[in-house]
């Protein structure tokens, strides 16, 4: 019981730090909120359909889960992947200014030209890839830890 | 030695750091799906490289297909990261060329067709006939379905799919008659959406694909070569 109170503190800790980065931190925590409302898929069983998956509640632990797999796929993984797609244009075609254009050109506003420059997340995952990766394998092995321990 | 939880609250307030000094790099949830489809856009080009007539590859932009502004992509290559029209010059969007059997294609980023049912829908990345993409962009009219080769749906998730994203895909893709090929391409996986497409000839899934399984990307990049070789030419 201490444990899963403990746990839900550290989760708060990160909810709150989001909600203090602003609209942005409050959309990831709403992705996070509809992830953990959707519940854990239960083990699989012979006799499972595609209509019928049967899911639980998320436990303290599983939730927190979560939260650091959502922080992850944002702050590791898609810095990555974006630092791939900018090195392949440069190296082979030379691009030396890869952006992505996230208005629509159906609105009326398209001329406004909000873009993302693929240099700048480039830049972000070589100032701290290494470190964010070491920190979440950290998070991650603890987080093992306490899921064998209450499994025991 | 401490406990678990507390080296976990000292590892996440250190984590929490970071995020505080860079908030701005949240911005990329907004945009997930886009730089992903990017990525993909990049094997796509990669397998493409393999099939396609040596030399024939190249980046194009919709100002240089419409005004003829030379040289075409000077150090700079705008990904459309939302719907749109093949004409649009909204901004100098980008694409990709390529011959392959002595017929020229383009690859389109987040480009609009009209269904059968004469209903517009957009794909993520999707593979063109050159002449009829120049034809649209001269007539200022979006391609129709029997026009798409090749389709992929790309979908950045921090979670599995749903089986509704599945759904979806063949919804979408009934409305395309001709469609030769439609993947569904994730970071993620899907049990429920694997076996649902299972089944299905033109639909395939294709999970886990990201630089950090290079297996997979690998497998990625084969498959749409097969793609390109059986489905593209005739």
């Amino acid at each position: 019981m201490t444990d899963s109170i403990s746990l839900e503190l550290v989760t708060n800790q990160i909810r709150e730090s989001l909600q203090r980065s602003g609209e942005l931190g409050i959309l990831l925590l709403n992705d996070i909120d509809y992830i953990v409302a959707g519940g854990i898929e239960q083990e699989e069983s012979s006799n499972r359909t595609d209509d019928h998956i049967t899911r639980r509640p998320a436990q303290p632990v599983e939730v927190l889960e979560v939260y650091i797999h959502a922080l992850k796929t944002y702050l590791v993984d898609l810095p990555l992947i974006a630092n791939r797609v900018h090195i392949q244009f440069q190296s082979e075609f030379h691009i030396e200014q890869l952006l992505l254009s996230l208005q629509s050109d159906l609105s009326p506003l398209a001329q406004s030209g909000e873009a993302l420059n693929f240099s700048s997340i480039s830049e972000f995952y070589h100032e701290n890839n290494t470190v964010l990766l070491a920190q979440f394998r950290a998070i991650e092995e603890l987080l093992n830890q306490l899921n064998s321990q209450g499994d025991r | 030695m401490s406990d678990p939880i507390s080296e976990l609250k000292a590892k996440v307030d250190s984590l929490l750091k970071v995020i505080s000094t860079n908030v701005k790099i949240l911005q990329m949830r907004k945009s997930g799906d886009a730089i992903y489809a990017a990525y993909v856009f990049g094997l796509v080009l990669q397998a493409v490289q393999r099939v396609a007539t040596p030399g024939s590859v190249s980046l194009k932009s919709i100002n240089q297909a419409i005004l003829s502004t030379k040289p075409p992509v000077q150090g700079t290559f705008i990904i459309r990261g939302a719907p749109g029209y093949i004409y649009s010059t909204a901004q100098d969007y980008g694409y990709a060329q390529f011959e392959y059997s002595k017929i020229m294609y383009e690859i389109h980023m987040g480009v609009r067709y009209f269904g059968s049912s004469k209903v517009l829908h957009e794909f993520d990345i999707s593979i063109i006939d050159a002449r009829d993409a120049k034809k649209c962009r001269i007539q200022s009219q979006c391609p129709s379905s029997a026009k798409t080769k090749i389709v992929f749906e790309c979908k950045f998730y921090s979670d599995k799919l749903g089986i509704e994203l599945g759904r979806e895909l063949v919804g979408l893709v009934s409305d395309f008659r001709g469609l030769k090929v439609a993947r569904l391409v994730t970071n993620s996986s899907s049990e429920s959406v694997r076996k649902y497409l299972k089944d299905r000839v033109t639909y395939k899934l294709n999970e886990s694909v990201t630089p950090a399984n290079p297996e997979v990307e690998e497998e990625f990049i084969k498959a749409i070569a097969d793609d390109l070789r059986n489905r593209l030419g005739s």
